[in-house]
């Protein structure tokens, strides 16, 4: 193993008990994440560009993204910032066989988002041979009705220093194998992503 | 079993003209260090900012990624030219094996032709592609070694150790570290090693 996605979620009503949950080995890297890796790997001093498409399908060299005081790949979104960090969606994407996703498909924005968060560090465990993070947000649904959705992803903010408002997306995957997850008014969905890393 | 991010390696022993593949399977071990980076990233509300601590090859704890300025723009570089070998594909004689925190190869061999030297040429790049109708997207670091020592040399462990620009200064990250069979190289042989880093869905 390498470099593997957990996702987790679990439905839980307005006391925080458990109705439901589930954890699953996501497929869930996008091409936006191996550009990201590739230009960190090739960028010393290399002036190669390549292009990187954002969550509206506009293309940036990405290179050039890359300034000490920029963002790469940011994902700690505040509580009701729905542009970037874990997002979630109101349809299942159609094209999930495609690692070129650009976006979440009708991404949701009924449902009240949560701060996305991480865990304080890294986790080294030297008996397991993984090394591994989490990554956490809580929808809740106070629309006064039941809201479903179907797939999560992770947008990362990019900032060059002068382009603002670069988001793009990392990963994607089926919170429930393309079925949707009914949240009823009241209760809350919380969401994390494990990225862990296997020797 | 096969990660959503995955490394392959493949090595050959050179001889003359000849490459004779003498490994070629999925690379195993990305480190902790590679880990500790991706979490700075997507932490980080500056690139300036010190976000991780993270150790590098002197075993030294670096604060990450505290780039110290626009021009630097060095991450995790790994195309390091020839003779370098404090970065890019690198290789040992190592054969403990490998642990997630692992900082550093065993027994890293030092660039040149004098006795227990490799000759490190360039690590190159190829383009990022997409592969298996969409589904994989990859790319390859390619370096050549040569044997002029004069003597026997054994090579029994591989790793990508990254370039990065903190606070100022060139610091080096092992970012994965693999031990294979040993191949001994008789003096005037060579390898080639080629990495292949894939995202797949």
């Amino acid at each position: 193993m390498n470099v593997d996605l957990w996702v987790e979620w679990k439905l839980c009503d307005d006391k925080n008990v458990v109705l439901k949950q589930k954890r699953f080995k996501g497929k869930s890297f996008v091409a936006n994440f191996a550009l990201m890796i590739y230009a960190l790997m090739r960028y010393a001093g290399d002036d190669t560009t390549i292009s990187i498409n954002d969550v509206g399908a506009v293309g940036y060299n990405f290179p050039d993204l890359i300034a000490a005081s920029g963002k790469f790949g940011y994902c700690l979104a505040g509580a009701g910032v729905q542009t970037f960090g874990i997002v979630i969606s109101d349809t299942a994407a159609t094209s999930m066989a495609d690692i070129r996703l650009d976006a979440i498909s009708n991404k949701n924005t009924t449902l009240t988002y949560g701060d996305t968060t991480m865990d304080a560090s890294v986790t080294v465990n030297s008996t397991t041979d993984k090394a591994t993070f989490k990554i956490y947000r809580t929808f809740t649904n106070s629309t006064g009705s039941g809201v479903d959705v179907y797939d999560i992803a992770l947008y990362g903010e990019y900032y060059d220093g002068s382009i603002d408002n670069m988001f793009f997306n990392l990963c994607v995957d089926h919170l429930n194998a393309g079925s949707a997850v009914s949240i009823p008014d009241g209760q809350h969905i919380d969401v994390s992503l494990e990225i862990q890393v296997s020797a | 079993m096969k990660g959503n991010l995955n490394i392959k390696l493949r090595v050959w022993k050179v001889d003359g003209k000849k490459e004779i593949k003498v490994y070629d399977g999925n690379a195993k071990c990305f480190v902790a260090q590679f880990a500790k980076m991706i979490y700075a990233y997507l932490k980080a509300t500056s690139l300036g900012n010190n976000e991780v601590s993270i150790t590098d090859v002197s075993n030294a704890a670096q604060n990450y990624p505290a780039c110290s300025s626009y021009a630097g723009k060095f991450f995790m570089g790994l195309n390091a030219g020839e003779g370098i070998d404090e970065y890019g594909i690198v290789v040992g004689s190592g054969t403990t094996a490998v642990d997630v925190a692992d900082y550093k190869l065993g027994t890293l061999y030092a660039h040149g032709m004098a006795a227990s030297n490799l000759y490190y040429k360039g690590t190159t790049f190829g383009a990022l592609t997409y592969v298996n109708s969409n589904t994989t997207a990859q790319w390859t670091l390619t370096r050549y070694f040569y044997n002029l020592s004069g003597g026997e040399l054994d090579v029994s462990e591989y790793a990508l150790y990254g370039l990065s620009d903190v606070s100022g200064s060139s610091v080096y990250f092992c970012l994965s570290r693999d031990v294979l069979t040993t191949v001994t190289l008789k003096a005037g042989q060579g390898l080639k090693m080629e990495y292949t880093l894939e995202v797949s869905i």
